[in-house]
């Protein structure tokens, strides 16, 4: 299913986020996010949809940007929170760090 | 070297320490000056925070605690502001600019009666505090005094930040620490993110993170540990030195020899994994020895580390731009002995020529290319961006628009075009007075504003830029304009003109910078502040410019002033007069023309020469000079253009362009009217300066301009 995120992923909104991640887990199928219309996420939001990737992948299923509709601004957050990971043999990371950026 | 003294050295440090405090409370200042326009900007608030912590900070260190005790006043307030409990508003900037201003005069020194001023603003402080929420329970938190940075060399840091569960409740922004504390240098973060539980499990305002960050920058530990200073209570944080910067040859640190070193293995966890093979991250993830945001943070460091040494070994330019503070004297020495030498290698150049001697003329030339791009680049050291005062005007405009109840912005442009120290430092007051005008006298009131069909928020605009040899300051507001027509009744009241002479608009606007033509009602644009336009004349004239009035009524005013680049060099027309010699300005010269002894007697007496069938006023230098000796049959006259008039000077012969190295003269002959100064020519005499404006002004005794 494709879900649309809302535009502020904070700590204002994090239970209703969770609410809405929980529901589509639930659902049981792959989720594919779109992300275009977020303005805002702090470490509330990256926790969220870092725990919902885990949880979906452990459960076999796809968690991940849909096509073109991942967000600068939250891979902005991913990268300065620390978040952002080399792509390793798994390549579980919701969030990739653009290899080789710094070489 | 002798010994040091203590004494003495402590007075360096504490002049070190005004100085840049005097450059930390301007930053302020900006800063809360454009606060005022974006409130919300969490960088700004974060500067201001920042800039106050340092004054707080070293002023303690030099014992000046009056500024202590105020500045951590401030900091505690803008504090709250950082964590969102107080808003910023126009009352709480104009309040923390007051601050300013007090710890200003607390480090010249000057404020007698800083005292109450301070007890009044701190106790404001605190009804703001207290107003925005109760009262908060941290203690008042006092910070070691922080050295000052030592010489800059990068090193490379460790930071591990591991939050209590409950960091994000009161909401701390920890993205926004680890973003601030990128800023010091170049780094990375990592965060641990294994402790982050399933998603049904989670706890939505819980965090569930820790961090790990590689920096690699010139500040000290203390000022990595001051990114952390409102969150270092809610969890554990350590620094620790990965790399003093000393080494940048010696090889990369191994991932495993990192791996120990942070404590994430131990040595022989490593040796049993280097026995088997590929990649040590992965085997080491893989064999579930260390967690993978370990080796990540790890891998972090070995990438940041290499980065640095990379730079070091490169000798590239880390980070802090590489400058060095001179005290302004020292240069102006350097631009007397600048000046010598140009002067010394003219003479070669002449003596040079007059021999027959081909070496020493390839010599000469030599030298003279030298010399010219040593004096050019000398003179660029005392240039700086004209920027620097604009912001003194942003407060003026600021504070004026409160006082006099009108709506006004200040809008600056050419901030960056760079004019010589000297000539800033005294174009200060003129441009004050000019802006002041501007305010007081030019921009209506909103209601008279909106009444004639302009926006109730007037516009002063403070452009700078260069054109040719000059720079033009041009100064415009949108207001209300001259009134050509009570300046004419004016002038003709005075008995400057005559009743029914037609003179142009811009004739006209030249009579206000008159002296003694400033009263407050008569006309709008001039001040009944006491300074006329005519000190604002004056002064831009002692800088060599010239001031250009243009207005329309209705529709604003707008002063243009040209100022040359520098004071120390001008371009100069020698002439002879007698035995001695003369430079004027070439600036100001117009044009040269012979005027035959026929031509004189059949003036009979009028000092007037035609130029292109004008009729042009002289007067003979010779005569301002007492110069001996007998008057040529043909004289030549130089005619300069000052004040929107043209003017001749007649002197015997006119010699040629000279690059003037200007001389100023002893103090005995400081009030000489008509001298500018004085330079030395190629072959060892001197010539004189002549300052033209003062010539005019004492040839013309503020009369009717020839009609």
């Amino acid at each position: 299913m494709l879900l649309k995120l809302h535009d502020k992923l904070t700590i204002a909104s994090a239970d209703e986020l969770k609410a809405t991640l929980v529901a589509a887990l639930d659902g049981g199928g792959d989720i594919l996010l779109d992300a275009t219309a977020v303005e805002q996420i702090d470490l509330t939001g990256l926790q969220l949809l870092f725990a919902a990737h885990k949880t979906a992948v452990r459960n076999g299923k796809t968690f991940a940007f849909a096509e073109g509709a991942a967000s600068e601004v939250i891979d902005l957050a991913a990268l300065r929170a620390g978040f952002a990971r080399d792509a390793d043999d798994s390549n579980t990371s919701l969030w990739l760090r653009r290899s080789h950026e710094h070489a | 070297m002798s010994t040091p003294d203590p004494t003495s050295a402590m007075e360096q440090f504490a002049a070190t320490f005004r100085e840049e405090a005097a450059d930390l409370l301007t930053d302020v200042e900006t800063t809360l000056l454009a606060l005022e326009t974006s409130p919300d900007d969490p960088d700004l608030i974060a500067r201001a925070f920042r800039a106050l912590h340092t004054i707080k900070g070293s002023s303690a260190m030099f014992g000046f605690t009056d500024i202590t005790t105020f500045a951590h006043a401030l900091e505690t307030t803008f504090d709250e502001v950082r964590k969102g409990n107080i808003a910023v508003t126009p009352a709480l900037v104009s309040l923390a600019l007051q601050g300013k201003d007090l710890i200003r005069s607390m480090l010249d020194g000057s404020g007698a009666d800083t005292k109450e001023a301070c007890a009044e603003v701190i106790h404001a402080l605190r009804e703001m505090d207290v107003a925005a929420q109760p009262p908060a329970p941290a203690a008042p938190r006092v910070s070691a005094p922080r050295p000052p940075d030592p010489p800059a060399v990068a090193k490379t840091y460790r930071v591990a930040f591991q939050p209590q569960a409950d960091l994000l409740k009161d909401g701390t922004n920890p993205l926004g620490l680890w973003t601030e504390l990128l800023e010091l240098g170049s780094g990375e973060v990592v965060a641990t993110t294994d402790q982050i539980p399933p998603l049904h499990d989670l706890v939505p305002d819980a965090c569930y993170v820790a961090w790990d960050a590689v920096l690699t920058t010139q500040k000290d530990e203390a000022a990595l540990r001051d990114v952390f200073l409102f969150v270092e209570d809610r969890g554990a944080l350590t620094i620790t030195l990965a790399d003093d910067g000393e080494s940048d040859t010696e090889d990369d640190k191994k991932l495993g020899q990192i791996l120990i070193e942070r404590g994430s293995i131990r040595p022989e966890q490593l040796q049993a994994a280097l026995a088997a093979q590929p990649r040590l991250g992965t085997i080491l993830t893989v064999g579930g020895t260390v967690a993978p945001d370990q080796v990540a943070a790890a891998l972090a460091e070995q990438r940041v580390t290499r980065q640095a040494r990379a730079e070091r070994a490169a000798g590239a330019p880390v980070d802090a731009a590489a400058s060095v503070r001179v005290a302004a004297d020292k240069l102006d020495d350097l631009v007397d002995l600048v000046g010598e030498l140009v002067i010394a290698q003219s003479r070669l150049t002449q003596v040079a020529a007059s021999r027959d001697d081909l070496e020493l003329v390839a010599i000469a030339e030599d030298v003279e290319r030298l010399t010219a791009d040593l004096r050019d680049n000398t003179l660029n050291l005392r240039m700086v961006p004209i920027g620097s005062t604009f912001n003194r005007f942003k407060r003026l405009v600021r504070d004026l628009s409160t006082e006099l109840g009108k709506q006004i912005d200040l809008v600056t442009d050419g901030a960056e075009t760079e004019l010589d120290k000297t000539v800033i430092e005294r174009l200060g007051d003129p441009l004050v007075h000019i802006i002041r005008n501007s305010c007081d006298h030019g921009i209506e009131s909103p209601a008279d504003r909106e009444a004639s069909g302009k926006p109730p928020t007037g516009t002063v605009r403070l452009a700078a830029y260069q054109s040719g040899p000059n720079v033009i300051i041009e100064i415009h507001d949108d207001g209300a304009g001259l009134d050509v027509e009570a300046i004419r009744e004016k002038a003709i009241a005075r008995g400057l003109m005559a009743a029914d002479a037609s003179l142009s608009e811009g004739e006209l606007f030249q009579l206000v910078f008159l002296a003694g033509f400033s009263t407050a009602k008569s006309v709008s644009v001039v001040s009944g502040r006491g300074v006329g336009m005519d000190v604002v004349k004056r002064s831009i004239d002692a800088l060599r410019g010239t001031v250009e009035l243009k207005s329309k009524r209705g529709a604003g005013t707008t002063l243009r002033i040209k100022l040359p680049l520098t004071l120390a060099i001008i371009d100069g027309l020698l002439v002879s007069v007698g035995t001695g010699r003369y430079v004027l300005p070439m600036s100001l010269v117009e044009e040269c023309v012979e005027i035959s002894r026929a031509q004189v007697e059949e003036a009979r007496g009028a000092h007037l020469v035609p130029v292109r069938g004008e009729l042009v006023p002289y007067m003979r230098l010779r005569e301002w000079f007492h110069e001996e000796g007998e008057q040529p049959l043909v004289e030549q006259i130089a005619i300069a253009s000052t004040e929107g008039r043209r003017f001749g000077f007649a002197v015997d012969d006119v010699i040629g362009q000279h690059q003037t190295v200007i001389k100023t003269m002893g103090r005995m002959y400081g009030d000489t009217e008509g001298l500018a100064g004085a330079t030395i020519l190629g072959d060892g005499t001197v010539a004189l300066i002549v300052d033209v404006a003062g010539v005019i002004r004492n040839a013309i005794p503020a009369g009717p301009p020839p009609s």
